[in-house]
């Protein structure tokens, strides 16, 4: 009986954190992401610039790194190259978020999307909160 | 950045013999690239009296592009310039779109093969952004880029070099997607400040642009050469490989500059 009891409040643990990890709630389990910031190049600003650097280098880079997330920053119509939009450009445009736009994925589904925040520090804690 | 004024307005005619230069300045520059899409006409110029702060807050939050380069391009003793500057434009833009570890090292012979006559030929800066457009360029030969291109990878240097089979369909993964003409000075600075920098062709030479700086009042434009990092002043990292230019040869870089905002993106991306 103990050790039924212990089971089913491991389970029950691993239930909450699985559940909780993700944006609001939604079931995600905490791990590697792929994060993908969309912008019109013609709009963006030197701040946006400085915060993409500050995504690609130093710290922010590192905790990315670390925790084997993918992190991809495209022109809302980037193409491949074949000359058709990207792919998983046009699946996250499907979504009608304005540019800039942030998007959390978990595998292929989207755990977080909405606009790009101001800070490469907030982007990380977007991420974080989306189970990454 | 250590600034050295050695490195500042460097006079790339004078430079010694082991430095090679090959970028070539046909006179009817305008003529060559009207069709193309102007830069000014889509990035708005950022106001002079605005340059000194946003250059200022990019040195304290060291969120330069420069921190985007992964290596430091030798050309060697071939006037293969135009290749160099582009090749590194384009590695550089793939740092910044897919991250510096998704980077795949290209070969900038592969680029000028396309554009020079021979080895100490030169070429034209336009012909470079013509053929980044349609072609596209072979990856360095690496280990790394072996295992997934297989035979179709090229070295660095090497003007002669055969190119492999299945060079053109790996090349046009890595393409121009959007590119524009840079025609003022305004337009040139600008570009640097919001992180696109430039290809650029001066006293036939090629580099490639980085961004503004500030030497007291005067403003510079700092470049990454393709002369070894045993030429230039320390940045990023990197012990040597820039140098800097103040406003008249900033002004005659923008007769002959073009940036490229993407490329194209990779099926495996």
């Amino acid at each position: 009986v103990t050790n039924q009891r212990a089971s089913l409040y491991l389970a029950a643990v691993a239930f909450l954190l699985f559940a909780f990890s993700g944006e609001g709630g939604v079931l995600t389990p905490a791990g590697p992401r792929q994060i993908v910031v969309l912008h019109e190049t013609a709009e963006v600003t030197p701040a946006q610039s400085q915060m993409f650097v500050a995504l690609r280098s130093g710290a922010n880079a590192d905790y990315l790194a670390s925790k084997g997330h993918k992190l991809l920053i495209l022109d809302d119509d980037a193409k491949g190259v074949d000359g058709n939009p990207a792919p998983l450009v046009a699946k996250l445009n499907a979504e009608s978020v304005p540019p800039p736009s942030l998007f959390v994925l978990s595998g292929e589904r989207v755990v977080f999307k909405g606009a790009l925040p101001a800070t490469a520090e907030d982007v990380l804690n977007v991420v974080k909160g989306a189970g990454g | 950045m250590q600034l050295n004024n050695k490195y500042i307005d460097y006079d790339f005619r004078t430079a010694p013999q082991r430095y090679y230069r090959g970028s070539i300045m046909p006179r009817n520059a305008v003529e060559l690239c009207a069709e193309l899409p102007a830069y000014e006409d889509v990035v708005p110029p950022i106001p002079s009296n605005r340059w000194k702060e946003i250059v200022e807050h990019i040195e304290a939050t060291k969120s330069g592009i420069e921190w985007l380069i992964s290596r430091i391009f030798n050309q060697a003793q071939e006037g293969s310039c135009v290749g160099n500057a582009i090749t590194q434009m384009m590695e550089m833009l793939q740092a910044k779109q897919f991250g510096k570890g998704l980077v795949t090292l290209l070969s900038a012979i592969s680029m000028y093969q396309l554009i020079g006559r021979s080895p100490s030929s030169g070429a034209v800066v336009s012909h470079g952004l013509d053929k980044l457009r349609e072609v596209g360029i072979v990856p360095l030969d690496t280990p790394e880029n072996r295992q997934r291109f297989g035979g179709a990878v090229m070295p660095h240097t090497g003007f002669y070099t055969k190119r492999p089979a299945g060079a053109a369909e790996v090349a046009a993964n890595f393409k121009a997607d959007e590119f524009y003409v840079i025609r003022t000075y305004e337009g040139l600075v600008t570009a640097g400040l919001v992180g696109d920098g430039a290809v650029v062709g001066r006293a036939g030479h090629s580099i490639k642009y980085l961004r503004p700086t500030f030497q007291g009042a005067k403003l510079l434009y700092t470049y990454v050469n393709s002369w070894r990092e045993s030429w230039g002043f320390a940045m990023a990292g990197f012990k040597g490989g820039f140098g800097a230019d103040s406003e008249k040869l900033i002004r005659q870089s923008a007769r002959w500059a073009f940036a490229v905002r993407s490329t194209v993106t990779p099926s495996w991306i």
